[in-house]
């Protein structure tokens, strides 16, 4: 496995760990929506420090190449799935915006297609360096 | 898998000559060695201008490491 594969590979487990945790704290524990919004700014920091770390433990393991065309080609379907999930994600926010509903949950509407889009991108990506789709 | 239409005879070149390992040729082509199991697995069909590299580091015509599977088309 490629350092680009294992840093897809990273970077998707680091965002499903991290915002599934901040979910569960929101959805499944309850904590109050005063509290959730500072909570939102953590978890963005949180989820860039493990994969940053993950990155530097990643280069200490094996130095990365130079990233040639099937890199670029691998990127571009990551982004062109990632596209079309934050596409949907912003239409959902917009109807939820439209039907008066909480800032609160037009901010986690638009934060989970952010991080939804993400995951795509990186698991597109290993996809294609796995099986070449 | 997502094997494409392209053949390659990549692999049996690479031994003709003298063996030529992977990380070789992806030193010679300017990909990585990951992208030349890539292309000898069928996983990825390279750019042009890749293949033409590829034939030049072997001496041989592109037709000779390359061949479409699909000539029954058009």
């Amino acid at each position: 496995m490629s350092f680009r594969e294992k840093s897809a590979l990273a970077t998707a487990l680091a965002l499903a760990f991290v915002y599934g945790f901040y979910a569960w704290r929101v959805w499944g524990v309850g904590v109050p929506p005063a509290a959730a919004m500072p909570g939102m700014v953590g978890v963005a920091l949180a989820q860039a420090i493990v994969v940053t770390a993950a990155h530097i433990a990643l280069a200490i393991h094996r130095r990365p190449e130079r990233p040639d065309e099937r890199d670029q080609a691998a990127a571009l379907r990551g982004q062109r799935n990632a596209y079309y999930v934050l596409l949907t994600g912003a239409i959902g926010v917009l109807w939820l915006a439209l039907r008066g509903m909480p800032g609160l949950t037009v901010a986690h509407a638009m934060l989970a297609s952010v991080v939804l889009a993400e995951i795509v991108r990186h698991a597109s990506q290993l996809v294609f360096y796995r099986w070449g789709y | 898998m997502g094997q494409t239409t392209i053949r390659n005879t990549i692999r049996a070149l690479r031994f003709q000559n003298g063996e030529m390992t992977q990380q070789t040729l992806a030193d010679r082509v300017g990909v990585t060695r990951q992208t030349i199991i890539a292309i000898e697995q069928g996983r990825y069909s390279p750019s042009l201008e890749a293949a033409f590299r590829i034939a030049a580091v072997f001496g041989v015509p592109l037709e000779a490491v390359f061949q479409y599977d699909g000539g029954g088309e058009g």
